[in-house]
């Protein structure tokens, strides 16, 4: 495959472009231009497909645009671009087995197929989402690692360091991060779970400077750091600089992706295609050792609205076909904790993205857009549901997650958001509260009584 | 002392102000009238003066001009200010007793009072002088932790990664700090001292990220990492960030800090307090073990010209005296190797700070700005005159320097660019060329018929 260097050396010496002319000449034209090629077409009714053909042809697109398009670096306003050649070369690579975590809690990270009976990965936490303290911090991370479906942590980000609001780029924004990490780690041996990774260094951290700094006292060689790309198709250096390091650190990267459907990427269809394109971008320039994606509404901001669901499925099925490189799909709902419309949502794309073949990081609650609304449970229901439909049949999946859409999707433009997490759960003991208990067990029964899911596991929380 | 959380904390909640109106209405002003006040007066006949009561006037106006103008946060464009109380609890508060390096080359830092018999600390390198290829880099570190004075070694920086410029801010610069820190400790184990301390992780860094990089890979705790201030007393969240990580990683820092004379500092007087203020300066806001001042003068680019080489006497007399923490002055001369002028500004500026209580750090040539012209010999002579002039009174000492200058003050504004390192010594012994020994024979002849007394023989002899 080729090396960093070379990315690097293109990114610097690249055709250059404009940023405007990147995105409206080139991405814009040229994947819609794609969806019209390779008859990439959405179906509203299908928000689980099953046509492997689409699939495919999806990701022969997915592979057209990003060596049509290559990678957009705004620092030095050149595109990174690659041959055909090269991009065969990365797909055929020879990777070997992909390992997280240390002691008891090390793993081999699945390549799962549509329909696969493989469990998938569940990496299990708040996918960023912000808490207040580090209390809340520590108390999380404890309750997340208690599940023994959980394979690799997503740790909360941090807003506050000693009660002051932590400003980005300032010193503030180091100490948080290194906090973040000194917490989190703290937190699996409490859990007794200290070889669990840790796969999105550094959540509070902005900036390169602070991830380097955070990843110092908590990432280690089977940890990740997550890097991300920008929409669409958009590396900076700062994105680099972090790459760099995790290289010469020997640390994996978690490359994220999430591509906004209704932006620069435009409808269902065209959305499908670049999150298959991202899957390069992430080998290639981002050095992923997993795909990380969340296809999310530009004016909802989550990923459980039906068209998002299919643009999540159809490039699962697309990616898991035809890529070595796995994805663990991210998801945001809509609504908040104690709510019983968060956990349909989360039942509905955990479904979608584990039957097209991709694992799971659940998860961002009321859009991970509040601070502490966040709790525990949504993500230990995830990793339920996710070994609940492993092997469960696209179509029959379909219908599930088309009754579920059902029961919320009129809903999402005015979610519930719940309450905060020192409201319905006890920081010391992880003890939820009665009426929390409740909203879940019903739930959870629910989707045993009408969807026949087999949960293999007794509940901690019952 | 105040807590970084304190500093920070004022950082982000300190008096707005623009940086025009910090520099003109705030710094300028409250400067020229401190230099009045205190009757400091430039002597250009004693670039190395002798009298304390000077150097007292000049610490006590160096601390009720900080505790007046503050620092300035350019990021928040606000003002860090500080009390004249918190300033003296930060001296009384201040690292003592630093040791450098590891095991068999750990070793303390001396703290030095003007005309101190102890030898000064010497840290021989490049002080971040630029090379512009891995080769270059590894034998010039190997010969600098070779030589018999060294106690600490300040890497050059890397301009070039696999032949490529390094561009600030890109990926580059992560893999240049990465392997500038690599090499550099390749390069002390390669000369049997593989705990010597580095003395500015990391040379190549231009963005926090860089120098954290660099420092998390390969950094030790012996080492140090040199984060600076910049003109005048002026600091940004990149920086801060540095220091944030470093108190983390419970590294030291060599708090760096360059006025520049004839910026807004004004003369040598106003260049001379304001170097002294930066002693607290570094100890506050970088949170420094080490206080790492330079002075250069705005036109030359140096720090070898006699006003200069006067603010930074007067400057470490003033510290000295008052401060247990070390000063280890840093210096650029004009002149490249293999030109007899680089010596002798090197023998000008090191005699007239050791002679002043302070300790070294020798040193960049030819300006430090054109890439591969630096060589061992500058900083290998600068700590024999550092041993040498250790223990000399002032007075004398002030004697040598004038005649030093003398020699070299008019072609400082033309100055003779010399030879790279790899044309004036071999890469692989390490060993200097007939042209440039004939030089340092001749420059070791000339001091010691001014009075400098060598220690040793000849090291390349």
């Amino acid at each position: 495959m080729i090396s960093f260097r070379d990315v690097v050396d293109r990114a610097l010496d690249g055709p250059i472009t404009s940023s405007k002319d990147f995105d409206l000449r080139l991405l814009v034209r040229t994947v819609r231009r794609l969806a019209k090629e390779y008859d990439v077409q959405y179906d509203p009714e299908t928000p689980v497909s099953g046509d492997d053909e689409l699939a495919d042809r999806i990701w022969q697109a997915g592979v057209e645009l990003f060596l049509e398009v290559g990678v957009y670096v705004p620092d030095t306003e050149r595109r990174i671009t690659f041959s055909r050649d090269e991009v065969e070369l990365a797909l055929a690579y020879n990777r070997g087995p992909i390992l997280f975590g240390s002691g008891v809690d090390r793993r081999e990270f699945p390549l799962r197929k549509p329909e696969d009976p493989t469990p998938p990965w569940c990496s299990l936490g708040a996918g960023g989402g912000a808490v207040s303290s580090e209390f809340h911090l520590l108390s999380l991370i404890r309750e997340y690692a208690r599940n023994p479906l959980c394979w690799s942590i997503t740790t909360p980000s941090l807003t506050h360091v000693d009660g002051r609001l932590i400003v980005a780029g300032s010193p503030l924004e180091v100490e948080g991060s290194i906090r973040n990490m000194v917490m989190g780690r703290e937190a699996l041996r409490q859990a007794g779970r200290p070889g669990l990774p840790i796969v999105n260094g550094v959540a509070s951290a902005a900036h390169a400077s602070s991830h380097i700094a955070g990843a110092g006292f908590g990432i280690g060689p089977t940890d990740a750091m997550e890097i991300g790309a920008h929409h669409e198709m958009r590396v900076d250096f700062d994105s680099l600089n972090k790459v760099a390091y995790t290289l010469s650190r020997g640390s994996q990267i978690w490359a994220e992706n999430g591509v906004i459907l209704g932006g620069m990427a435009g409808g269902p269809a065209t959305t499908a295609i670049v999150t298959a394109g991202y899957n390069l971008l992430d080998m290639l320039v981002l050095r992923g050792s997993t795909q990380h994606p969340f296809p999310i509404h530009f004016d909802l901001r989550t990923t459980t609205t039906r068209d998002t669901l299919w643009v999540r499925s159809v490039a699962n099925q697309a990616i898991s076909r035809n890529s070595w490189l796995p994805v663990a799909n991210l998801g945001y709902v809509g609504a908040g904790p104690t709510t019983e419309m968060a956990l349909y949502e989360t039942a509905a794309w955990v479904t979608a993205a584990v039957v097209s073949g991709g694992s799971i990081e659940a998860e961002g609650v009321a859009k991970n857009a509040h601070v502490d609304y966040t709790s525990p449970v949504e993500p230990y229901f995830a990793s339920e549901i996710a070994h609940a439909v492993v092997g469960m049949r696209r179509q029959e999946a379909n219908e599930v997650v088309k009754a579920l859409l059902d029961v919320y999707e009129a809903r999402l433009p005015d979610a519930p958001i719940g309450v905060r997490l020192q409201d319905c759960m006890n920081l010391e003991n992880g003890e939820i509260t009665p009426e929390y208990r409740e909203v879940y067990s019903k739930v959870r029964q629910e989707m045993t009584a009408k969807f026949g899911l087999e949960f293999k596991y007794p509940s901690i929380y019952l | 002392m105040l807590t970084y959380q304190e500093i920070t904390h004022r950082a982000l909640s300190g008096p707005i102000m623009s940086e025009k109106d910090y520099d003109l209405k705030r710094f300028v002003r409250t400067l020229r009238r401190i230099v009045k006040k205190y009757g400091i007066q430039y002597n250009p006949d004693t670039p190395v003066p002798w009298q304390d009561d000077l150097a007292d006037r000049v610490w006590q106006a160096a601390l009720e001009f900080l505790s007046e103008v503050g620092a300035y946060c350019v990021d928040s464009e606000r003002v860090i200010e500080f009390s004249q109380a918190e300033l003296e609890q930060a001296l009384k508060d201040a690292p003592q007793d630093v040791v450098l390096g590891e095991g068999k080359d750990a070793r303390p830092v001396p703290i030095r009072k003007p005309e101190d018999e102890a030898p000064p600390w010497c840290s021989l390198g490049a002080a971040g002088a630029p090379v512009d290829s891995d080769e270059v880099f590894l034998s010039l570190m190997h010969a600098y932790a070779e030589l018999p004075y060294t106690d600490s070694v300040p890497t050059p920086s890397l301009t070039r990664v696999n032949g490529r410029a390094i561009v600030a801010g890109s990926p580059l610069e992560i893999e240049g700090c990465i392997r500038t820190a690599r090499l550099a400790k390749e390069a002390v184990r390669r000369a049997g001292r593989p705990g010597l301390c580095i003395a500015n992780f990391v040379a190549t860094g231009v963005c926090a990220e860089g120098h954290i990089a660099g420092h998390a890979m390969f950094g030790g705790p012996g080492d140090l990492m040199e984060i600076g201030a910049f003109a005048e007393m002026k600091t940004n969240f990149d920086i801060m960030s540095k220091v944030s990580y470093m108190e983390s990683a419970g590294c030291r820092i060599l708090g760096e800090s360059g006025p520049v004379l004839g910026g807004y500092c004004g003369g040598p007087e106003g260049t001379a307090v304001t170097l002294t203020a930066y002693h607290l300066f570094v100890l506050l806001v970088l949170r420094a073990s080490l206080h790492h001042p330079f002075c250069v003068h705005f036109g030359i680019q140096t720090s070898t010209p006699r006003d200069v080489i006067w603010a930074r006497a007067v400057a470490n007399q003033a510290i000295t005296r008052h401060s247990h923490v070390p000063c280890i002055n840093v210096g650029i001369i004009t002149a490249g190797p293999a030109t007899g002028m680089g010596l002798y500004e090197t023998a000008a500026w090191i005699a007239a700070t050791v002679a002043s209580g302070g300790s070294i750090e020798a040193t960049g040539a030819a300006q430090s700005t054109h890439p591969d012209y630096l060589s061992p010999m500058e900083p290998l002579f600068a700590a024999e005159v550092a041993h040498a002039v250790a223990g000399m009174p002032r007075q004398e000492v002030n004697e040598i320097v004038v005649k030093l200058v003398e020699r070299y003050q008019d072609r400082l504004s033309d100055p003779p660019l010399g030879k790279r390192y790899q044309e004036c010594f071999d890469l692989d012994t390490r060993r200097p060329g007939r042209e440039v020994l004939d030089y340092y024979l001749q420059a070791r002849h000339d001091l010691a018929e001014m009075g400098v007394a060598f220690e040793d023989e000849p090291f390349y002899v």
